[in-house]
């Protein structure tokens, strides 16, 4: 009997058992992730962390420099064959292309898991401009993608693919081919609308697609579409209505250190915990990091010619561990950060390219001497003693643009869309060549079928 | 009065005891029952008592004892012998060598088992041949011992990782390794120390000198009693207990050195060789450019400063300054003792192997304590527990490859060094500035001083079990196992603020804290009873199984020295932790029948409830039915010298494998992340409500046969089918995942298992024994979704097609180097080659191009014993099997690497006008062919027949004090007998990838062992 007793014992303490339901402890049901407001506002900073992605070739990432990669101002200097590289020496294959591919679609997935989500929200305070913003964002990425993955509508190419678009959420085995180039634009324009038309978010927003940077952004599309009316009406829209201010000759060259300037339209926010790391743009154009993003002699002489224009000193000799050489200093490294080149924010919109905006698209719908009146307010602002021209054409803009904007990932772009080639140290290319274009990465093509989702020629 | 009463019965009593235990002295030699020959240092002790004696070098003993007891005669390697003294004064004793023949009893599921009435597949291997072959890791020593399974180390360094693999690859995307049973109870697969710095093999924190045996289940009657988890076989380890009688001390103590097996992989260009590839590289990219050939000459680098000694008289061989020579040092102290009710082991272990590479190195210091007592005679107890503490410091490695070749890694340090510079300048101090590409520090600097980077961790494991056995009946017993297994791993990063990766911040420090605690809790009710010539053995129970794992992870940046590490020391940077649980509900039981020792009939059947599973597919049933026949029991055989014994047996069952994630069924939204510092969700598990085991029917059919008592042949086939295997179903991006785990998909393994156990030569003075081992195995993949392929692995490097192997390659093919243009060659189309050439990388097409799984393997052990002398030798051997070799992928370049790696020696086989038979294309610095990437040139045969262990020892015994002292040197991995390609090892990981990391050691030892 005792032994009986002695075993029912042991049998007895067995009975403090965990059950079979276990709930993870760093994420959460689907069912119940978005049921407040504040649920999703998280979730449309979760879109914003998915698209970013913050691997290599994400947007905070190599492709903040793709287009000044295959731009004519660029060199690599003693590289270690990382993307930047790569994208330079036109080397990138459709195995290396997921990491621009996948982030963007994971955040106009999570954008549309969201909206579908939030359907129930929608009657409460609050949530409309966080509907409003979800929706402008897909316009946003999809821009991306199709700026990346297809060619600008206006270089004419052969290739009219567009990208596969997504608008809803899809079941697991959703197989989807491109749409058209066109049908691209139009969805872009599309959701960029949705979000203007409802008015909401004009105030300035570190890191968000407010009312302005939709705008901004669509006047981008508009001129990549070549609708070039639209463009300026959005692009002067934002140069008259917005908050934002121009740098000045006193300020311009001390913002770049830092993520906060009066320009900022739009920037994918970064900081010492979530950044790109050592595909960080800063990284790359740094003598201690890994110098593939270096300019070249000409474009440091084209810079420093006049010592008046501030932007001269955007471009300098830099020592470190690499090799010494003229750098691009619009990502020197961030005051105040434990990780100063990995975490700077990675700048999309600013105010300058809307004046070069309207600039070009005047000149493409009225005159030169009417377009030169933005190019002179810009350069008022960058050149000490500036005395106004008179006159301007595409050459001369684009010279600007390249002044303006270079290490911020549109100057190849510029030059593709007016269809100029482009000669870097390592050939001539021109603004159809093949390679301008990245190709679907091949696992999604796997996936998908040749058939269904076909790849940009050339690859 | 009363007490005078009580003090006379009490006399009485005494006198009584004292005349029925009369004393004689009984004289006797213990003798080797097969061979006749004596055995000196044979046990020899009075039974339930701690009185004994050993036997003298003859063999003899005498001994003072009561007429009516009981000698326990006993030996290592002999069966023990019980004989009743009966009033004798001579007593010879003749000892049955402990064998592996069909009368040992094995370890198996939930119990033991006679190896005759075993019906399943099953290997038995014992402790000290483990600990011979590594002193570390208990998995390794297994490496060419057991048919059918295959052992892998992640790298060479000290502490790697194993991988073991029990008949195949088992599963696609869940984890390909066995389960692991210590003393009865599992240890969590799913337990891991390890943050992925370096690979950390969790199973060296068990010293495998505390090993009593291993024991292998292959087949579903060997393991289905394991159920959900068994499908890639089961290890069933026993730890060793005390023996009762006289009490023995053992001490080992070995030292050594550890070094690269094969330096030829290493073999890097000179300075002068060196010094021409980076002109010709260079002007390859001129020649690229349109500049006529010869634009850039030695001379002009040369006068540019490119090389630190442009004249040609310096060649530094930078792999002799990364690798060493490494001290390996080993010191065990056992005891064992104890009487009929308590017998006792204690063990304490201590080993510390230096790394080949500078600073690096693995110490564990272990101790062990079992106690088995009977506490009357209903109730057994027995406790083990086990401490362990373990250190291991070093580097990163790469087990994750699409990271490229690290700057900080050590073999890439190698290739990175400038060979014209010299590791120490003239007054012997440390050159920095060595490196080619100007990022990487000398090595010198990088792996030994600690101010540059460190990667290292600490691993405290404690393991306790507590068996008790409820004796109801002599045929009816319960027993209760509880096991905890506690595990604490520290893991540290260091990067100094001067470091080739600490620079960006400033000096970056990381540390992990991971907590593992398991605990398991089964109760089995055992029945035992025999009617005749029926016998019946069944059990039922139940088994809990709650597994916790939890970390802790600060990170600090910025720091002003390099000279303290401290998490302190730093600004804060980050901080994390997750904890997470999984639990398991068990029912669980089997039947075996046996008649007349003859027929053999079994059954077994597992329920298995878990919380990894959604609660539609949650619980499922595995089973095994399996049977033998013992024909050298009929009448036709039964005095048959062929035959001695003579065993058929087939089986046939199901076990499962689970997802490795343990909430891989739900669909989730990621918390925890932000965007900038904003709380950011995402969706991020696309979840499967249904998603289930992955199980596989094991099918097993085999013979047993002994001849002449002396030659063992144990020949097995098994066709394991697994189906809905966990799969990671691709999706289109634009659904937002990539992939979701689902049951899809089938693979066969199959394969012929031939095992022979041999006493070659057994006369007088010499032995030979030889055991023998062969297996052939195939892999197949025999479904997937939708009948496509899927490409895997780094690159796209692997593909899974229907009909073909698992680790199958699928690069282009490479045809060699015109000799008119000295461009690299491909195939656009390898399946058409009507398509014609290319010398474009792009454009040349993929085809399967060979596979990392071999068709055979195998080992041999031969043992000679010679008087006082052993030796024995393991001959592994392996062929049908291709590694990738990613290292040449950097290091024979085609001039890409110029600028950032220097290049193996045999690369300076490269096409030039004057060299048009050349092995390798012409050098292009930035070569727009890209001829260097990955093709047929990177694959290569692993065939090899490879020396794993030989050990020459000598044995002293000595009749007081000492009982035995023996002295040992043993070299492992010592050389190749042969090797298809001769300038690799090919020691590669299971999937047949030759990383960057370190490869396979080589080791000679020096020990001795004495005994009490």
């Amino acid at each position: 009997m005792k032994k009986i007793f002695y075993a029912i014992f042991v049998l007895a303490a067995l009975s403090a058992c965990q059950g079979l339901d276990q709930e993870p402890s760093t994420s959460i049901s689907a069912e119940t992730a978005i049921e407040t407001v504040t649920d999703l506002s998280y979730a449309v900073n979760g879109a914003y962390y998915q698209a970013t992605g913050r691997g290599q070739m994400s947007l905070v990432a190599e492709l903040a420099i793709y287009a000044d990669e295959l731009g004519p101002d660029s060199n690599v200097e003693n590289g270690s064959g990382q993307y930047a590289q790569k994208i330079h020496e036109r080397s990138i294959t459709p195995l290396d292309s997921w990491g621009a591919y996948a982030p963007l679609y994971r955040g106009i997935a999570a954008i549309n898991k969201a909206l579908q989500k939030a359907e129930a929200l929608e009657d409460q305070e609050g949530a409309a401009p966080y509907l409003a913003e979800l929706v402008g964002m897909r316009g946003l990425f999809h821009f991306h993608l199709a700026t990346f993955f297809a060619p600008i509508p206006t270089t004419g190419s052969a290739n009219t693919m567009g990208i596969v678009l997504s608008t809803e959420v899809y079941p697991l085995d959703y197989k989807a081919p491109r749409a058209t180039l066109d049908d691209t634009y139009k969805q872009i324009v599309a959701d960029l609308t949705t979000y203007i038309n409802s008015g909401y978010n004009k105030e300035k927003m570190n890191g968000h697609l407010n009312y302005w940077a939709a705008l901004a952004i669509r006047a981008r599309a508009y001129l990549y579409w070549g609708k070039y009316a639209e463009a300026l009406a959005d692009a002067t829209k934002v140069i008259n209505e917005s908050p934002y201010k121009l740098y000045t000759l006193d300020n311009y060259v001390s913002v770049w250190s830092g993520d906060e300037g009066d320009e900022i339209i739009l920037q994918y926010a970064q900081d010492d915990n979530y950044n790109a790391q050592r595909y960080a743009p800063g990284y790359y154009m740094h003598p201690d990091g890994y110098t593939e993003y270096l300019v070249t002699e000409e474009f440091y002489d084209f810079m420093t010619a006049d010592p008046n224009d501030v932007r001269s000193k955007l471009v300098g000799y830099r020592d470190g561990k690499g090799p010494a050489g003229p750098y691009p200093l619009k990502y020197p490294g961030k005051t105040g950060s434990s990780v100063p080149l990995y975490s700077h924010s990675v700048k999309v919109v600013r105010l300058a390219e809307m004046y070069l905006i309207a600039a070009e698209a005047t000149l493409k719908t009225s005159t030169a001497a009417d377009a030169v009146g933005y190019l002179n307010t810009l350069r008022k602002n960058r050149i000490k003693d500036y005395a106004d021209a008179a006159t301007t054409d595409i050459d001369d803009i684009l010279n600007e643009r390249r002044k303006e904007l270079f290490a911020e990932g549109q100057i190849a772009f510029d030059f593709w869309r007016n269809c100029k080639t482009i000669k870097s140290g390592l050939g001539t290319y021109g603004p159809d060549h093949y390679q301008n274009v990245l190709p679907i990465p091949k696992d999604e093509i796997d996936i998908c079928g040749e058939d269904v989702l076909k790849q940009n020629p050339g690859y | 009065m009363k007490k005078a009463k009580l003090f006379i019965s009490a006399l009485f009593l005494l006198l009584g005891v004292m005349l029925s235990a009369q004393n004689i002295t009984v004289r006797g030699t213990v003798t080797d029952a097969t061979t006749g020959e004596t055995l000196p240092a044979a046990s020899v002790v009075l039974r339930g008592t701690t009185q004994g004696v050993v036997s003298d070098v003859q063999g003899n003993f005498t001994i003072n004892v009561p007429q009516n007891g009981v000698l326990v005669v006993s030996m290592i390697g002999y069966q023990t012998a019980e004989v009743n003294i009966a009033g004798r004064g001579v007593l010879n004793v003749s000892l049955q060598p402990d064998s592996e023949f069909l009368d040992d009893v094995i370890v198996v599921a939930y119990g033991t088992a006679s190896r005759a009435a075993f019906t399943g597949s099953a290997t038995q291997v014992k402790g000290d041949e483990i600990a011979r072959v590594s002193n570390e890791s208990l998995d390794k020593g297994l490496v060419g011992k057991v048919s059918g399974v295959r052992i892998s180390s992640d790298n060479g360094d000290p502490g790697s990782a194993a991988n073991i693999q029990i008949r195949g690859v088992g599963s696609v995307s869940a984890t390909t390794q066995p389960l692991y049973v210590v003393d009865g109870v599992i240890i969590d697969p799913a337990a891991s120390n390890s943050v992925g710095y370096r690979s950390t093999g969790v199973l060296n924190t068990i010293n495998p000198e505390d090993i009593e045996s291993m024991t292998v289940l292959k087949d579903a009657a060997a393991a289905s009693l394991y159920g959900s988890r068994a499908s890639n076989g089961v290890i069933l380890i026993t730890t060793k207990k005390g023996r009762s009688g006289k009490t023995t001390v053992s001490y080992t103590g070995e030292v050594g050195i550890t070094q690269i097996a094969n330096m030829k992989a290493f073999d890097i260009m000179d300075g002068p060789t060196f010094m021409q590839w980076v002109a010709d590289s260079y002007d390859g990219y001129y020649q690229a450019n349109g500049y006529p050939a010869g634009t850039i000459t030695v001379e002009d680098l040369q006068e540019n400063g490119w090389f630190y000694d442009g004249s040609g008289k310096t060649s530094t061989k930078w792999q002799n300054e990364v690798f060493r020579n490494a001290m390996t040092t080993n010191h065990q102290v056992s005891l064992s003792g104890g009487n009929d009710r308590t017998q006792v082991y204690a063990g304490l272990g201590f080993t510390k192997n230096q790394g080949v590479v500078l600073g690096s190195d693995y110490t564990r210091l272990s101790g062990r304590v079992n106690v088995d007592h009977k506490v009357n005679d209903w109730l057994k107890a027995s406790f083990r527990q086990m401490l362990s503490f373990n250190t291991s410091n070093g580097y990163a490695d790469q087990s994750d490859q699409a990271q490229g070749w690290g700057n900080s890694s050590p073999t890439s340090s190698i290739f990175q060094q400038d060979p014209t510079a010299p590791p120490f300048d003239e007054n012997g101090e440390i050159l920095n500035g060595t490196s080619w590409s100007g990022t990487v520090d000398n090595p010198h600097l990088a792996f030994e001083d600690n101010s540059y980077e460190y990667y290292n961790m600490n691993t405290t494991r404690s393991l306790s079990n507590i068996d008790l056995t409820f004796t109801f009946t002599p045929w009816l017993y319960l027993t209760n196992s509880f096991g905890y297994d506690w595990m604490d791993s520290r893991q540290y990063m260091w990067w100094g603020p001067t470091s080739v990766d600490g620079g960006s911040y400033n000096g970056l420090k990381n540390e992990y804290d991971l907590q593992s605690k398991t605990l398991t809790n089964s109760t089995v009710l055992h029945f035992d009873q025999s009617f005749g010539d029926h016998s019946i053995s069944a059990l039922a129970g139940y088994e809990y199984s709650d597994h916790y794992d939890d970390y802790i992870y600060a990170s600090t940046s910025d720091f002003p020295t390099d000279k303290l590490t401290a998490l302190s020391v730093g600004q804060v940077n980050g901080a994390g932790g997750s904890p997470s649980r999984a639990v398991m509900n068990s029912f669980l039981g089997s039947v075996n029948y046996n008649y007349a020792d003859k027929y053999y009939m079994s059954a077994s059947f597992r329920r298995d409830g878990s919380s990894r599973l959604g609660p539609n597919s949650r619980w499922a049933n595995f089973w095994s039915v399996s049977g033998a026949w013992r024909l050298s029991k009929e009448g036709f055989l039964e005095n048959s010298r062929l035959f001695s014994d003579f065993k058929v047996k087939a089986s046939y069952g199901t076990n499962g494998n689970l997802p490795g994630g343990a909430y891989s069924y739900k669909q989730n939204y990621a918390l925890g992340n932000a965007y900038a510092d904003n709380s950011a969700i995402y969706p991020s598990s696309a979840g499967n409500d249904n998603l289930g085991w992955e199980k596989s029917q094991n099918f097993n059919v085999g013979f047993e046969w002994n001849m002449f008592e002396r030659v063992n042949l144990n020949v097995e086939y098994y066709n394991k089918y697994t189906s809905s295997l966990l799969f990671p179903y691709p999706a289109s991006i634009v659904t937002g995942f990539s992939s979701y785990t689902a049951n899809i998909g089938n693979l066969r393994n199959s394969g012929i298992e031939v095992e022979i156990n041999s006493r070659n030569v057994v006369s007088g003075d010499f032995t030979w024994t030889t055991d023998f081992n062969f297996t052939w195995q195939k892999n197949e993949i025999v479904s997937l979704p939708d009948g496509e392929d899927i490409s895997s692995g780094d690159g796209g490097l692997y593909l899974l097609r229907e009909g073909e192997s698992m680790y199958t390659f699928y690069l282009p093919v490479y045809l060699g180097v015109n000799s008119e243009t000295g461009l690299g060659e491909f195939w656009i189309d390898p399946e058409d080659q009507s398509k014609g050439k290319t010398n474009y990388y792009t454009q040349a097409g993929a085809a399967i191009v060979g596979k990392g799984l071999p068709d055979f393997v195998g080992g041999m052990t031969n043992t000679l014993t010679w008087k006082n002398f052993d030796l024995s030798c393991l001959i592994s051997y392996q062929f049908g099997a291709s590694l990738f070799d990613y290292m040449e992928y950097f290091t024979v370049s085609d001039g890409m690497r110029m600028g950032s790696f220097n290049q193996l020696a045999k690369g300076a086989d490269y096409w030039t006008p004057n060299n048009t038979d050349a092995k390798y294309p012409k050098v292009i610095y930035g070569n727009p062919y890209r001829s260097d990437r990955w093709s047929t040139r990177h694959i290569k045969s692993t065939d090899n027949i490879r020396v794993r262990e030989i050990t020459l020892g000598y044995t002293q015994p000595f009749k007081r004090g000492i009982e035995s002292l023996r002295l040992y040197v043993k070299a492992t991995n010592p050389f190749m007998i042969w090797s298809a390609t001769p300038d690799v090892d090919p020691d590669v990981p299971i999937n047949g990838y030759r990383t960057v990391d370190v490869p396979a050691t080589r080791s000679f030892l020096a020990g001795v062992n004495i005994r009490f």
